[in-house]
């Protein structure tokens, strides 16, 4: 009896590899070499997949789109680095800031300090960070307030206060990345030495933020870092000052936060640009007590 | 929070040689595994950038689950259909990707229904199925678009296939050679449309 068509394409068709022999594959084997219909068919399966693989063009994954990628998975293996105790909070703020500029030393800035010493490993996260900043080159060389006002409101999705810090100039702002996070950095010179004011977003849990402005401080190759929670977002000093002298520009910067009434740089960012990071589950970090108030004047 | 169980016992050395590795695979594929999450959600791009989000991280994690090398790209691709699947949000949206919907006789009764292909005045119009293409591919039911996609573009085998889905081999076949149908139903038409305008 002639096999159905339907019955040999099903036997003959997907054609993934040798199949065990049998008299039925046979029978559906004679079959096609007698019917046109079904070489035409089996031709016509094969015709469809090299269409498909023709038809459909290579395309690259967009830079933006691979960079956040590239963004989340560095967040993630930073969580599943080995933290003591010591290094959760605005300790690993501080030294993530330190971290960036030690980095930034070893890359290209003049190693002045002799008791500088080097992290035994490369900061890899940090590093990524660094070429993503320098793709971008996001930044603003201006002294206008109103010019970088509205610069960050195109360039980050928080509000930003620009604080005036006594004896300085401010020279413009810049666009960071650390610790996987968008930030933006505000320029300041205090006579001839520049200091960097960054404004971060607030990774820790609403709860977990103290009541009290409270400072964490850190000296890296030279550098010292001054931060402090404010505001819903986390901010750093960083200078070659004296540590003393940052601190009291710190609290000064951190008192005139906190009598601001209203934001005062509105987000304009578009909506597809204000995108939020992946969730991750994080412990409570260990509450920061505050540092007793600092003597010294400007 | 859930650390992954290959860092356990690890020294910090070899915790980056296999970050090192994941990375490297990663990119290998990365520009396929974003081409095939855009057509898993329908061509949305914000939705597939999530999902492919997600599946990485997801693979990040279970790196240590992978035994062989040569088989990564399997393993991403299984991966990001997992995440997608999980990613559906009701019951009847994951039976249509799921279902093992396969009916040998009403299957052999469609095989046997087949048309000859495309004839020469619709071959003409052929350029115009490089812009329709994908957009038809979008409108197919995503069991069958995910079906052509891993097998007609990715080129995986149908038994790589059906291990990815879950189902049976026979399903990846039905399911292969309906959204073949559909997918040539729709070009015609699109080629049948474009030359009744040129008169």
């Amino acid at each position: 009896m002639t096999m159905r068509c339907g019955r040999a394409r099903r036997l003959l068709w997907p054609d993934s590899g040798p199949k065990p022999a049998s008299t039925e594959l046979a029978n559906a084997q004679a079959h096609l070499d007698e019917c046109e219909s079904c070489r035409r068919f089996m031709a016509d399966m094969r015709a469809m997949r090299a269409q498909a693989s023709r038809l459909v063009p290579p395309q690259k994954m967009p830079r933006a789109a691979r960079e956040r990628l590239f963004t989340a998975l560095a967040r993630e293996r930073a969580m599943y680095e080995p933290e003591r105790e010591s290094r959760r909070g605005f300790r690993g703020l501080a030294l993530g800031f330190a971290i960036a500029i030690l980095v930034a030393s070893v890359f290209g800035w003049a190693w002045t300090h002799e008791n500088a010493v080097l992290e035994p490993e490369l900061p890899l996260a940090a590093v990524a960070e660094d070429h993503m900043r320098g793709l971008h080159q996001e930044s603003i060389a201006t002294s206008d307030l109103d010019d970088i006002r509205r610069w960050l409101a195109e360039h980050v999705p928080f509000a930003v206060h620009i604080p005036m810090i006594m004896g300085s100039r401010i020279e413009g702002a810049r666009i960071c990345f650390l610790d996987s996070e968008r930030g933006v950095v505000l320029r300041y010179s205090l006579n001839g030495r520049p200091v960097s004011y960054y404004v971060m977003p607030d990774r820790q849990p609403e709860g977990a933020r103290p009541d009290v402005a409270a400072f964490q401080q850190e000296v890296q190759a030279g550098y010292s870092v001054v931060a402090w929670r404010g505001a819903g977002l986390a901010h750093a000093l960083v200078s070659d000052l004296p540590r003393r002298r940052l601190a009291a520009l710190a609290r000064s910067c951190a008192e005139r936060l906190a009598t601001t009434e209203a934001p005062t740089v509105e987000c304009r960012l578009p909506a597809d640009r204000v995108k939020a990071p992946l969730r991750t589950e994080r412990s409570p970090s260990t509450p920061v007590t505050a540092l007793p108030t600092l003597t010294g004047n400007l | 929070m859930h650390r992954p169980t290959r860092h356990i016992g690890l020294s910090r050395k070899k915790r980056g040689l296999l970050d090192c590795a994941f990375e490297e695979l990663l990119s290998e594929h990365l520009d396929a595994l974003y081409q095939a999450s855009l057509r898993f959600c329908g061509g949305r791009e914000a939705d597939a950038e999530d999902l492919l989000q997600e599946a990485v991280l997801r693979a990040f994690r279970g790196f240590n689950t992978l035994e062989r090398a040569a088989a990564g790209r399997s393993w991403l691709f299984t991966i990001l259909f997992r995440t997608f699947l999980n990613g559906l949000r009701t019951v009847e949206r994951r039976a249509e990707v799921l279902s093992n919907d396969l009916d040998e006789s009403a299957f052999e009764a469609a095989l046997e229904r087949w048309a000859p292909s495309l004839t020469p005045e619709e071959a003409a119009e052929r350029h115009a199925f490089v812009e329709q293409f994908l957009a038809v591919l979008d409108d197919l039911h995503a069991g069958l678009r995910i079906v052509i996609w891993l097998v007609d573009v990715e080129g995986f085998a149908q038994r790589e296939v059906a291990e990815m889905l879950g189902v049976a081999e026979g399903t990846v076949a039905s399911r292969l050679y309906r959204g073949r149908q559909q997918l040539r139903n729709a070009l015609m038409d699109t080629a049948q449309d474009a030359t009744w305008r040129r008169r």
